[in-house]
């Protein structure tokens, strides 16, 4: 199972350069699209699902022509907006069953017991008769995730699914997540690093509608072992850090700022070399893109 | 702080597009309206100037009403705007102060929307500086006028609206509360109307309106042309209450939205707790179960059915659909309550009745809910952010649409099934059980369903493609305003006005009848369109996130498959095919023609042949008409000789035949009895002139052969003929030739003749024109004429004709029925055929029959009763009855009324046979009072008939009218009475506002309705009253004996009166001149009554009045004159059933003389009102202040 797309480019009206060239090539597992807002990831997943059309460029899925074949593809589709919303006066169960029958699950003992099944996969079961204008965002966030899930999908794509969910939210949806991301293919939009550190075994970063990198996480970071290196600074001598250093981030650890700077060898004047993470190959590799101010 | 947003808000405004879009808007509605016909809000008739004080302020304040609707969104969004941008944080943590904040938004809010409404009064005061405004109907534009009603009448509605806006926006902070708001103000004010109906809560009704139109009403519903077009509405009284009490409320509004608003993230919200979320189970299974997925039809009409299902719960679980269904069902409710009344009284609820209130109570919220909720269908998921995950399902591009339409139409379905429960209910609760479910569901599922379903089509194609919801509600209620306005832009064919099925009329002998071709063919053809319309918009439906047109268009092409073609091709094919055949019918097999058209075609017939209306003609002595009826083919033939004498002292050369009904009619036979040329046929206008090839010597008889066809040959545009019917024919002369110009072929109404530069038109010759004197009002070349007639007829009816029945008999498998009148009678005769029940019964010797529809039996005693009752007063107070048998026969409700023909009555089925009459004791019998007016024709038309002038009516209707209150009072008393005069007080006073020429005395009449009818019976009673009964028959006794079967000269009014003048005492014939002479109103008043206790347990009464009486020109100026009457004065003590007043305890004509009287009564029981002329016997604007509770003074 293998979704391919290359060379996806579109503009919109506006000249927004949405994206641009795109080409990626993603297996089954979890695959995360890393990218600052505005950087082309949901343009991206809203042409892999049928929404819109690009100006060139192509998609397949399996045997499926995206492009021209829209209809095969969302038989095989679950599709999670980053924002959405339901008929509120409607209850989980009456909502659920009508997608289900969207997604072509007719026999009505089927779709009951499907419905039940999705239900207590993401744990609503208990709320289903409740109207889901009442539901909390995580809840709302679950029986989203029910709906993409309902048909058993083969292609699944989730769109910054953990924004605005509360830690232990987040943590229940990302689990739900890897237990159905086992034997699909889908694709996880974000922009929190971590939720891709933790779930993927793939990722791309796209910025400005071009991917910046892509592959395994372990060795895109690997990549950088060796050339990240820290130091705490005071807040005055900050400009004079960046204007010399090649730095790719400054956070703050207990108040104080401290800067991460990317250098083939240990710059010296007080540096010490870190272990590179995710976090950092992200923001190195917006740095590149000359995006980023100091976060 | 305050004055920088409140600036703010004033400038965002005037910056917006919209904003002017709304004062364009307005300014060209109030401009239109004055400078063309093709605008009209609300507006006066005849002789009320266009641009007078009143029309201007009803036409500001219906706009102010009605236009709402659309400029909801200008001051609701004030507040939500910044929680639409999300910068409602950033505004609330700056030190602003909610005062600064909400009063300024809302000033500046209220300001714009000032500044928009002015574009009103700025188009009404243009408009009529036009050049090609008509100026002969404008006055000069009066700037300080309009502005000042607009200030007091319009302005407090402004603030009010502008409070509620604001407040509704500020609060719920919800676009949909926001935009619905304005229609759910308009409904819940609709309400008031239907209570209006209710005469006790005229003021209540006045009071409660917010816009303070029914006050307007209320206060100026008997202005006369003349008050319309000198006085500005005044501020006073319930105005001035009303205008006060929406002020205050609104004051109120805004107080409350300020000490509610807080400045915090979330609106404020009436209950709903947030669902609680169950404890998490143990770790969520991974197993999902396996299913089948499949794509097939039956799948698509499973999904179909489940989206229709989904949008229909989802639809009616919404509480604004739930609040507008609640609004609109208590007000079909209240309707339905009131509308089975007919003047004052109450008919059977029977179910056509029933369905026809029903549709038309709720058509105004049927047009609401297809315009809000296509909108919201169509924008539905994407309002929810739901639209990616649906438009990426696996579901043809059909499902959605097709679902969503479904849904909404079932939406339509299942409203209209409560309809028919809550008619049902209404019947139940009124004690009728007759339920026919089928008619309910042939009425409102045949005939109403495929129009709303039809419109809901076209609304959805509207929402997709304009793509922009609130442009798309504004189409569609453009179209709603387009609909109603065709009519007045010339484009009247069928084929052109859009799921407007054609009007029909539900009988309940004839069911619908003639029209089921034209309804079948009507539905089935906009059904077509509709389809068309379907498929485009299903065509274009957005699916996924582009909406630009070039890619639209590529969708669309891509959705161009077998299922869109084989919709189209269907679609086409209805459409034509059905188009077709509407056009065939009415433009092919029936002569097409708009109102415009028929208006110059009836001008062409004036301009040409009224040089002939003078032209010498043969006077008719005896008809022998044949009618054969085929009720089963919809046809007829009309045959028989007329017989002519030339009774002018000089020969005849020639003579000009009228076919009125030519244009529908075949004529095979016009034959004279000796050589003529017809040296002129006009057969558009059914005229013809015959030259004679030797004159007809005076005194000479000429015959006249004619036969003609009447068939229906499809339908016409505006709907079927109906003269002959499967089930209650009713065939008038009309349908047989009549000689001369005939001027009721002329256009009557002003306004049109002006069109067609026509002079204004006399609706009757003078009464000093003593050569209309020659002819009665009945007819211009007969005088009594010998009658006999044959009328066959389906061998299941019966046929009836005036006369006697002489012989019935079988041929040719019809029913043939001979009748002959054995002494002449008028010339105005008809033919009935229906399959009636006949009830019998026989008054000294007179045959009394009724001729009706079996299930209609509710009031044939009643009617029995009244003939009875009528025969004996009339022919014993009167003269004897010329004929010896008097006939009722019912006809289907194409036409509403009852007629008297020589000892035949047609009667409606919807007038008398349905009336239901309660046994209150002021319930009036309407169907006695009815044929008592028929039976009373038999001697004020028959025996004794007018000269075509001035005047006549007063003693034909008139005195119809006047002798059937006589027998009602003698039957059913005085309460019953006083409720009826009541009816005729309000009649006179609102006919006299809205009167188009001019407003005469009894005595000059000119057919006008509301004159020889409704102040016919007041005056002719209120002067019985000063003379006596005995007086008053022995006039109207002897007035008969001089003139009854009189022929040329024929009697006039002035007759009439020097016979009731010698049955006057000289200290009464005041009263002549003010009831029957001028136009006279009285202002009666009892501005104060106390009573204190005397010895004996008497009690002393003082009762101070004021009297005013004033003389009305005929455009109602009007102005005071001495006073020096005789009128009654009168104390009344407890309520009595059936007496409101109470039982008089002192009742006395007094003679008043000047305008304040105080009067000193001692009474012997205990007083509770008092006052002067408590019987409303006068004519009195204001009737009500005539009467006053008596306080009761303890002595000390």
């Amino acid at each position: 199972m293998q979704l391919e797309i290359k060379n996806l480019s579109k503009t919109y009206p506006n000249g927004v350069r949405a994206l641009n060239g795109v080409s990626l090539t993603i297996g089954t597992g979890m695959f995360g699209l890393l990218g600052p807002n505005g950087a082309g990831k949901s343009s991206l997943m809203r042409t892999i699902s049928t929404l819109q059309l690009p100006d060139s460029g192509t998609i397949r899925f399996e045997d499926i022509d995206v492009l021209t074949r829209p209809d095969d593809l969302r038989r095989v589709l679950g599709y999670l907006p980053q924002e959405f919303g339901f008929y509120p006066n409607l209850s989980a169960e009456v909502t659920l069953d009508h997608f289900a029958t969207m997604k072509g699950v007719v026999d009505s003992g089927q779709r009951k017991a499907l419905v039940a099944s999705l239900l207590n996969q993401t744990n609503l079961y208990q709320a289903r008769k409740k109207h889901v204008g009442t539901f909390s965002g995580g809840m709302k966030q679950r029986l989203g995730i029910a709906v993409a899930l309902a048909g058993s999908p083969k292609l699944l794509i989730v769109d910054e699914p953990t924004a605005g969910l509360d830690p232990t939210e987040r943590h229940r949806f990302l689990n739900l997540l890897a237990e159905i991301g086992q034997d699909i293919v889908v694709i996880l939009s974000t922009h929190i690093v971590e939720d891709v550190r933790e779930l993927c075994n793939a990722m791309a970063i796209i910025n400005k509608g071009q991917v910046v990198v892509a592959g395994d996480p372990r060795e895109i970071v690997e990549a950088l072992r060796g050339k990240l290196w820290r130091k705490f600074v005071a807040k005055t001598d900050l400009p004079a850090v960046k204007a010399t250093h090649h730095v790719i981030s400054t956070t703050l650890l207990a108040g104080a700022p401290v800067v991460h700077v990317f250098a083939d060898q240990n710059p010296g004047e007080g540096f010490t070399p870190i272990e590179p993470d995710l976090e950092d190959v992200y923001f190195h590799q917006l740095e590149l893109a000359g995006l980023t101010e100091a976060a | 702080m305050f004055g920088t947003i409140f600036r703010f808000e004033i400038r965002y405004h005037l910056t917006r597009p919209i904003t002017w879009f709304y004062f364009i808007i307005y300014f060209a509605l109030g401009f239109a309206f004055m400078a063309s016909d093709a605008v009209q809000i609300g507006g006066g008739v005849g002789q009320v100037e266009r641009n007078s004080p009143w029309v201007l302020a009803q036409s500001m304040m219906i706009l102010v009403a009605v236009g709402q609707v659309i400029l909801t969104g200008l001051v609701g969004t004030a507040v939500l705007r910044d929680y639409q941008f999300k910068t409602h944080e950033l505004l609330f943590t700056t030190p602003i102060t909610r005062f600064a904040y909400l009063g300024g938004r809302f000033l500046g809010a209220f300001v714009v929307m000032v500044i928009v409404h002015l574009a009103i009064p700025l188009g009404l005061l243009i408009g009529p500086l036009m050049p090609w405004v008509d100026h002969t109907k404008m006055l000069p534009p009066d700037v300080p006028t309009t502005l000042a009603q607009f200030g007091t009448l319009a302005l407090p509605s402004i603030f009010l609206l502008s409070a509620t806006f604001f407040a509704v926006g500020a609060l719920t902070r919800s676009l949909f509360a926001i935009y619905t708001q304005g229609i759910a103000l308009l409904v819940a004010w609709s309400i008031t109307v239907p209570m209006l109906a209710n005469v006790n809560n005229q003021t209540i009704a006045a009071l409660v309106d917010p816009f303070g139109l029914q006050a307007f009403s209320l206060l100026t519903r008997y202005w006369t042309p003349a008050e319309k077009n000198t006085m500005a509405v005044p501020i006073s009284g319930v105005m001035l209450e009303n205008r006060l009490l929406w002020l205050a409320i609104a004051a109120v509004i805004v107080v409350v939205t300020f000490l509610a608003f807080r400045f915090r993230s979330g609106p404020i919200t009436l209950g709903g707790k947030a669902a609680r979320e169950a404890k998490p189970e143990t770790a969520p299974s991974v197993r999902a179960v396996k299913v089948e997925q499949r794509f097939d039809g039956r799948t698509w009409v499973t999904q179909v059915a489940s989206s229709a299902r989904l949008s229909f719960l989802n639809i009616v679980r919404q509480v604004p659909f739930l609040a507008i269904v609640t609004i609109g069902i208590v007000n079909l409710l209240m309707s339905a309550s009131f509308v089975d009344s007919l003047y004052g009284e109450k008919t059977w609820p029977v179910t056509y009745t029933m369905a026809q209130v029903l549709e038309n109570g709720f058509q105004l919220f049927f047009i609401i809910l297809i315009t809000i909720y296509a909108g919201e269908a169509v924008w539905g998921e994407r309002q929810l952010q739901l639209d990616q995950v649906n438009d990426s399902l696996p579901t043809r591009t059909s499902v959605p649409f097709l679902g969503k339409l479904g849904g909404l139409l079932m939406v339509e379905g299942f409203l209209l099934v409560i309809m028919i429960l809550a008619g049902i209910a209404i019947q139940t609760a009124k004690g009728y059980h007759n339920y026919e479910i089928g008619l309910y569901l042939r009425y409102l599922f045949g005939t109403t369903f495929p129009s709303l379903a039809q419109i809901t089509v076209l609304a959805f194609l509207v929402h997709v493609v304009v793509n922009q919801k609130y442009a798309g509600h504004v189409i569609m209620i453009l179209f709603w305003i387009g609909r109603m306005a065709l009519r007045s832009l010339g484009v009247e064919h069928q084929l052109f006005n859009y799921a407007n099925p054609p009007s029909f009329l539900y009988s309940d002998m004839n069911g619908f009848g003639p029209y089921v071709p034209e309804l079948t063919l009507s539905a089935l053809y906009w059904t077509g369109v509709a389809l068309l319309l379907g498929v485009l918009a299903f065509l274009f439906w957005v699916r996924g996130s582009e909406t630009r047109w070039a890619l639209r268009g590529g969708m669309a092409r891509l959705r161009w498959g077998r299922p869109a073609m084989a919709a189209t091709a269907a679609g086409g094919v209805l459409a034509f095919g059905t188009g077709g055949a509407i056009f065939y019918n009415t433009n092919v097999l029936n002569h097409y023609e708009n109102s415009k058209a028929a208006r110059k075609r009836q001008a062409g017939y004036e301009r040409i042949y009224k040089k002939y209306e003078k032209m010498d003609l043969l006077r008719l002595v005896a008809a022998d008409v044949r009618a054969d009826l085929a009720p089963e083919r919809l046809a007829f033939t009309a045959s028989g000789t007329f017989t002519f004498v030339n009774k002018h002292p000089r020969p005849l050369d020639s003579i000009l035949v009228t076919n009125i009904h030519e244009r529908e009619l075949r004529i095979d036979t016009l034959a004279w009895d000796r050589p003529a040329t017809a040296v002129l046929t006009d057969t558009t206008v059914g005229t013809r002139i015959y030259r004679f090839a030797a004159p007809i010597a005076p005194g000479d008889t000429v015959r006249l052969r004619y036969r003609a066809l009447f068939a229906n040959h499809g339908f016409p545009n505006g709907g079927p003929r109906t003269v002959v019917a499967t089930n209650g024919t009713f065939v008038n002369s009309e349908y047989f030739p009549v000689l001369g110009y005939q001027d009721g072929g002329e256009i009557g109404d002003d306004d049109d003749r002006r069109k067609e530069k026509l002079q204004p038109k006399a609706r009757m010759p003078s009464i000093d024109d003593e050569s209309a004197r020659a002819n009665s009002y009945l007819t211009n070349y007969a005088d009594m004429i010998g009658f006999k007639a044959t009328v066959s007829t389906a061998p299941d009816q019966i046929a009836i004709a005036p006369g006697y029945l002489v012989k019935e008999y079988r041929e040719n498998g019809r029913r043939v029925f001979e009748y002959a009148m054995d002494h002449p009678m008028a010339n105005f005769y008809s033919f009935l055929s229906a399959r009636y029940l006949v009830k019998r019964d026989e008054y000294h010797g007179i045959k009394l029959e009724i001729y009706y529809h079996p299930g209609h039996e509710y009031n044939l005693d009643r009617m029995m009763a009244s003939m009875k009752a009528s025969l004996d007063y009339f022919g014993t107070n009167f003269s004897p009855y010329q004929f010896r048998q008097v006939r009722i026969l019912e006809f289907p409700r194409y036409a509403q009324f009852a007629q008297a023909f020589p000892n035949t009555v047609p009667y409606s089925e919807s007038l008398g046979f349905i009336l239901r009459t309660g046994d209150g004791d002021d319930d009036l019998d309407l169907s006695f009072y009815v044929t008592a007016h028929e039976v009373a024709h038999q001697w004020w038309g028959h025996q004794l008939v007018g000269a075509n002038m001035q005047g006549a009516t007063w003693f034909s209707e008139g005195l119809a009218n006047y002798s059937a209150l006589t027998v009602m009072e003698k039957q059913s008393g005085r309460a019953v009475l006083q409720k009826f005069l009541a009816n005729e007080l309000d009649r006179y006073l609102q006919g006299r506002a809205t009167e188009r020429k001019k407003e005469l005395p009894l005595l000059l009449v000119e057919n006008q309705g509301y004159i020889h009818y409704n102040k016919g019976s007041l005056a002719l009673y209120a002067f019985r009253d000063l003379i006596g009964e005995d007086a008053m028959n022995r006039a109207l006794s002897k007035f008969l004996t001089a003139k009854a079967f009189s022929g040329a000269p024929y009697p006039t009014s002035r007759e009439f009166v020097t016979f009731l003048e010698a049955e006057t005492p000289d200290s009464v014939k005041y009263a002549i001149d003010d009831l029957f002479k001028t136009i006279t109103l009285w202002d009666d008043q009892t501005t104060e009554a106390t009573a204190t206790t005397g010895t004996g347990g008497k009690y002393q009464v003082t009762l101070k009045v004021t009297a005013r009486k004033f003389r009305a020109d005929t455009l109602g100026n009007q102005k005071e004159i001495p006073i020096a009457d005789l009128i009654d004065i009168g104390v009344f003590g407890a309520r009595e059933p059936g007496n409101k007043l109470g039982k008089p305890l002192y009742l006395s004509k007094v003679w008043i003389r000047g305008r304040d009287t105080t009067f000193t009564i001692t009474v012997d029981q205990e007083p509770r009102r008092a006052g002067i002329d408590p019987y409303n016997k006068l004519i009195d604007r204001d009737p009500k202040d005539n009467v006053k509770d008596v306080t009761i003074i303890k002595a000390p």
